[in-house]
């Protein structure tokens, strides 16, 4: 963890020696039950500079931009803004300071039109009314101070992702924010329209504002940062100026060296008859003429720009959201209500509100789809064959628990993912559709993951995984297809990609 | 198991409530109180409601709840009432009550599936929409008898006050119906769904359990139940009428409240409502002896029962976080016991 101290000792000094800061976090330390998300981390903003704060999922960054906003109360440590101690912690106290944040959802009001949404202040009284003259002339004055060409008459929800990111900014910009958090920016963007943000960013920083930046494209980073920030597992690991990292010594940072790049080597070949057969699929809304094979012991993955349809067709193949058109075969017979099917099981990606029954022991989640298994000849369920398929799949997955009659609550990230996992593979199903598995899980958890997932493929389960991460796609996936605005544009074999080409694929979105 | 299942120390405290109430109120009334006939008349009486109660907490069960249990109950009574006279002439009292009691259970299972697909499929909260159903059902009913009340072929009277061995035929059948729930909640695959769901309908939904057909089915257990208790009191009366039991539903909710069964759904067990009827009819008829002669008794009951259900509801929420702590303290210790690290990162 201290690897890097001497260049940590060294970085921080000279962004002291940089006049009075923007933002000042000293000491932070915060803890959410058994787990530490921050860890005695200090983190310094100067003014007029973008600030990068990198780190693998889980790392702490988000709890720290949180904790910087006033959203969350650290449990040691102080936050100072332009020298001054946020005296009591709540969003209205930061806001006060100048801190504005843009969150990933944007947090903006798709009904609304552009200018309305750039003069709504939640800090202001309901009772005041908001003039729309006013307000039209204030958003221009707004957007052209971004050089933005976007008619502050437009409904908000017409615009593209870009654009309401721009006008998130405006926003900020046009209620005297000096700070300006943005979490993950460019998740949802296309390779042209990231230019276009980080130049406007630009151009703010030039005017004296402050930026703090969350991302983990370090393409990004390098290109934009006047310092860069490396948190992991809750701790600072690096810190100091933009010149002193290149890309690959930021991704080793992140990842503590144990960049994992095992590629799958003994894939299944490809049998003639699949085991899914998709043709055709579409939904009004989301994707379009979707056509793809699973085969058995072999994986496939969804590659795409977040919001560009790879989730909803996860979804409707598992049978939770309804296509309009198009077919789904499993063994060559079209099944219509796949939901009902246990052949197939689906893993959602936020373990939290959607894949655990958080208040239920580690044994009642992972015997969930697998009820059959445990019933008596009389046809009741016997606690004790749940017991048995638990601590069966407890060593099998290596969950890290004293006992399976625990409340799943209780576990990490990463144990809890392993949960999902059996739950889905108890019944030992066909397909299994893996959305995000392994967001906000350590190095090593993930790693072992992937193990369970190349072994469950050996072993014959066709996988479908959607991923944000181009490095996890790599690793487990024998085939890609691509997916940009709910469309497939390229199918590639994985063994022929290196990460930088897959990249290039998302975000250039088939405009080469 | 267990965290679905509630705590243990709950059964107790419902079990000493019981006894508590038994000997303080054998205290004021030594001479009447703690005889054998107070005891089985206070068993007689419990049946309607007790079954009432299990409706709510089966609903309850599946984060849901069923108020239109009493319009039901009285639905299918008039149901019964209706067709056993109609059929009294063609096919003699018994032979007609029969189908009337088909007819009754009939009305019960019907009505429950309506209200099991409106609350899957609008996918509104089920207290407006059994509200609406509630005043549907007393609407039909009132439609169809124009409010008068309708007598039977008093050929289930045995149902009403028949005893066996001296209980109350009507009580050997509530026990009978809640252990079977009993059985079906925490036995069955189904049991274990309707857990699931009122654990919470999003994680189910994303486990892709069918969360539509276990409220359905759900629904329809409740619907099925309140016309036994409907059933129950056209018995007890032969007659049946649509403001019938009117104040009952509230009781019944007390009932199901005081089981330990969460309102919010995926904790609690069935069983215990058999508990907190004993309890509840307990409590009934101490007031009924303390104020039997003063005008305000009625009053005085609601009243007790208005206070009872906030303060069981805010004790019951107390003491789920309590355990909630302390069950989380306790694995976290005997993880640090075990000296494994807890590898952890919050999103």
């Amino acid at each position: 963890m201290t690897s890097d101290s001497s260049a940590n000792a060294a970085g921080s000094s000279v962004l002291e020696a940089g006049g009075p800061s923007a933002v000042i976090a000293q000491g932070i330390t915060k803890t959410y039950g058994e787990v530490t998300a921050l860890d005695n981390v200090d983190f310094t903003v100067r003014p007029g500079t973008v600030h990068c704060l990198v780190g693998e999922n889980g790392s702490g960054k988000s709890t720290l931009t949180k904790i910087i906003a006033g959203v969350e109360a650290q449990d040691s440590g102080t936050v100072s803004v332009e020298g001054r101690v946020l005296s009591s912690i709540d969003p209205r106290t930061a806001i006060q300071h100048g801190v504005r944040v843009i969150y990933q959802d944007l947090a903006l009001f798709p009904n609304m039109s552009v200018a309305e949404n750039v003069v709504f202040q939640g800090n202001r009284s309901v009772l005041i009314p908001v003039s729309n003259r006013k307000a039209r002339k204030k958003a221009s004055e707004a957007l052209a101070a971004l050089d933005l060409n976007i008619d502050p008459g437009t409904r908000l929800g017409d615009l593209s992702t870009a654009e309401r990111q721009l006008v998130a900014i405006a926003r900020t910009v046009s209620s005297d924010g000096k700070i300006i958090l943005m979490d993950e920016p460019t998740a949802s963007l296309t390779s042209r329209e990231i230019d276009q943000l980080l130049e406007t960013v630009d151009r703010l920083r030039q005017q004296g504002l402050s930026f703090v930046f969350i991302s983990h494209k370090l393409r990004e980073v390098t290109s934009v940062a006047d310092d860069v920030t490396v948190l992991r597992d809750g701790q600072l690991i690096s810190t100091g100026r933009a010149g002193e990292y290149s890309q690959e010594r930021i991704a080793e940072l992140m990842t503590g060296g144990l960049v994992e790049n095992n590629r799958r080597e003994t894939p299944a070949q490809e049998e003639s008859e699949p085991v899914v057969e998709v043709r055709g699929l579409g939904l009004a809304s989301s994707f379009h003429d979707i056509d793809f094979s699973m085969h058995r012991g072999r994986v496939l993955g969804l590659a795409g720009l977040v919001g560009s349809g790879r989730i909803e067709i996860g979804l409707s193949v598992a049978g939770l959201v309804r296509a309009e058109r198009g077919t789904v075969r499993i063994h060559g017979e079209s099944v219509e209500n796949r939901r009902a099917d246990n052949r197939l099981q689906y893993v959602p990606d936020d373990r939290l509100t959607e894949g655990l029954f958080l208040d239920w022991s580690i044994a009642d989640n992972i015997v969930t789809n697998h009820l059959d298994g445990v019933v008596t000849p009389r046809g009741t369920v016997s606690p004790s064959k749940i017991g048995e398929l638990a601590d069966d799949w407890r060593s099998k997955l290596r969950v890290k628990t004293p006992d399976v009659s625990h409340p799943v609550s209780s576990l990490s990230g990463g144990n809890q993912q392993r949960v999902l996992l059996a739950r889905a593979l108890a019944p030992e199903p066909d397909v299994v559709i893996l959305n995000n598995p392994t967001v906000g899980v350590d190095i090593g958890s993930r790693a072992d993951i992937h193990d369970v997932v190349r072994n469950a493929a050996d072993e014959g389960t066709a996988f479908l995984v959607i991923s944000d991460e181009p490095a996890e796609l790599l690793s487990i996936c024998d085939d890609l297809v691509f997916i940009h605005e709910g469309r497939i544009i390229d199918r590639r074999s994985a063994d022929s990609l290196s990460e930088e080409t897959l990249i290039d694929i998302i975000s250039e979105g088939g405009r080469s | 198991m267990e965290a679905r299942l509630g705590s243990r120390q709950y059964v107790i405290a419902l079990i000493a409530l019981v006894v508590l109430l038994f000997v303080i109120l054998s205290i004021l009334a030594p001479s009447t109180y703690p005889t054998l006939r107070n005891v089985l008349s206070m068993a007689s009486q419990m049946a309607p409601l007790g079954l009432l109660a299990l409706c709510v907490s089966l609903t309850f069960l599946i984060g849901g709840i069923d108020l239109s249990i009493v319009a039901v109950a009285n639905a299918g009574a008039i149901a019964a009432a209706m067709t056993s006279t109609a059929l009294e002439p063609s096919l003699g009292a018994p032979g007609a009550s029969l189908v009337g009691v088909a007819a009754c259970l009939a009305v019960g299972v019907i009505a429950g599936v309506i209200n099991g697909t409106l609350v899957s499929q609008l996918r509104v909260h089920p207290i407006p929409i059994t509200l609406g159903t509630m005043a549907l059902f007393t609407g039909i009913a009132t439609g169809v008898t124009g409010g008068a009340t309708q007598f039977g072929t008093g050929s289930l009277g045995f149902l009403g006050s028949g005893t066996i061995a001296m209980v109350p035929v009507s009580f050997l059948l509530f026990v009978i119906v809640v252990l079977a729930l009993a059985i079906i909640t925490t036995k069955t695959r189904f049991g274990f769904k309707m857990y699931a769901v009122g654990a919470s309908d999003k994680v189910s939904r994303f486990a892709r359990l069918e969360v539509e057909k276990v409220q359905v089915r759900t629904y329809m257990l409740s619907g099925f139940i309140a016309s036994i208790a409907g059933l129950v009191m056209f018995a007890g009366s032969n007659a049946a009428n649509v403001s019938f039991g009117s104040s009952w539903l509230i009781l019944a909710i007390l009932i199901a409240v005081l089981s330990g069964v969460d309102p919010y759904g995926g904790k609690g067990r069935v069983l215990l409502v058999l508990l907190a009827v004993v309890g509840m009819q307990q409590v009934q008829t101490g007031i009924n002896m303390a104020l039997g002669r003063w005008d305000g008794a009625s009053f005085a009951a609601e009243f007790t029962f208005g206070v009872l259900l906030i303060a069981v509801l805010g004790l019951n929420r107390r003491l789920g976080k309590a355990e909630r702590r302390k069950l989380r303290k306790k694995s976290k210790s005997e993880e640090i016991q075990q000296g494994e690290p807890t590898l952890a990162t919050p999103a």
